[in-house]
């Protein structure tokens, strides 16, 4: 790799060695634990690839530094590399997201959905919001015991003109991320809509807030469980999947 | 855009007028890594645009990810 200065030239030689020491070149593991909190576990083939979505996820905005962010741009491109790698034969999407950008949100769970390769979803702490849509995209979901979802109607934010019209546009939006819901989950239309304009529920807020087995109950999530069994499911639906089965 | 999240949006876009991140568009060998730049010679990866699509897999590329350019070692790994 050539690196080029701003100008978009190859500085000359005698400058390219910056005036100030460079810092030491760590070892990868030292690194790691550095900027990712975590080590370098030995290497060893999976046929399972992870995908984490942490934090908000970012559309067509950057969001300011204080969010971790999961962004699309990264993911769907992942997505695509994962149904075309051979070595990759399921997916597992670890879900703690606190929700985000609407068509992003929307976009990533399509993909998700549409992926030919069996696929789980585990909210492990929150999937809230958007999240939930990313929860039910999967061909199955797990939700960790203590995991919560809150459903809630969208607000309004952004560059919105405040005429009817906004409020028929913002209506339009949430029948999108309702459409998907119940098209991919057991739960009814009308129940979510129940649960989504619920009071009495959230302090400053309408909407439900959904607890490990609650969101099993009203058809939401397919099974409250951890890793072990999430693992175990991805398992059977690979084997399914080799001897030649449809996957659920 | 429409943010649909469970966090105050207030808290979500806190200090987004002041934020006015400084990106590099560094060459590689299958396209170009979006860098923000954090400190001279220290850089977050923001983006990756690879003609390659298992790049994407690739930890080393993860968006978030901070690289010192100066580092001789990413610039050999990336080669």
């Amino acid at each position: 790799m050539i690196l080029f200065n701003r100008r978009g030239r190859r500085p000359p030689r005698h400058t390219r060695r910056p005036e100030a020491a460079p810092l030491p070149p760590q070892a990868p593991v030292l690194e790691n634990i550095q900027q990712l909190g975590q080590v370098q576990a030995p290497q060893m083939a999976s046929n399972i690839y992870a995908l984490p979505i942490i934090g908000q996820i970012e559309g067509h905005l950057t969001l300011p530094p204080q969010n971790k962010t999961t962004k699309y741009e990264h993911v769907i491109p992942q997505l695509v590399a994962v149904e075309q790698n051979p070595k990759i034969e399921g997916l597992l999407v670890i879900l703690n997201t606190v929700g985000g950008d609407v068509e992003a949100g929307l976009a990533i769970a399509e993909m998700i959905h549409t992926l030919s390769k069996p696929t789980v979803t585990l909210v492990l702490g929150g999937g809230h919001s958007i999240g939930v849509t990313l929860a039910v995209a999967g061909d199955y979901s797990f939700i960790s015991e203590t995991a919560t979802m809150t459903i809630h109607p969208i607000r309004l934010a952004g560059l919105l003109v405040g005429v009817p019209q906004t409020y028929e546009y913002l209506d339009k939006m949430q029948d999108r991320v309702i459409q998907f819901i119940t098209r991919h989950s057991h739960i009814s239309e009308a129940k979510f809509r129940e649960l989504m304009f619920c009071t009495g529920q959230l302090a400053r807020d309408i909407g439900t807030v959904l607890v490990g087995k609650d969101a099993v109950e009203v058809g939401l999530i397919d099974e409250v469980g951890g890793l072990g069994r999430a693992i175990a499911v991805l398992n059977e639906l690979i084997e399914k999947r080799r001897r030649g089965e449809k996957s659920p | 855009m429409i943010h649909y999240a469970a966090l105050p949006l207030e808290l979500v876009f806190e200090g987004c007028e002041s934020y006015a991140p400084r990106y590099l568009r560094l060459p590689f060998a299958r396209g170009w890594i979006v860098v923000e730049e954090l400190s001279p010679g220290a850089f977050r990866i923001a983006q990756l645009m690879s003609s390659d699509l298992q790049d994407y897999l690739d930890p080393r590329f993860q968006p978030g990810r901070v690289i010192n350019l100066v580092d001789e070692a990413f610039r050999a790994e990336v080669q």
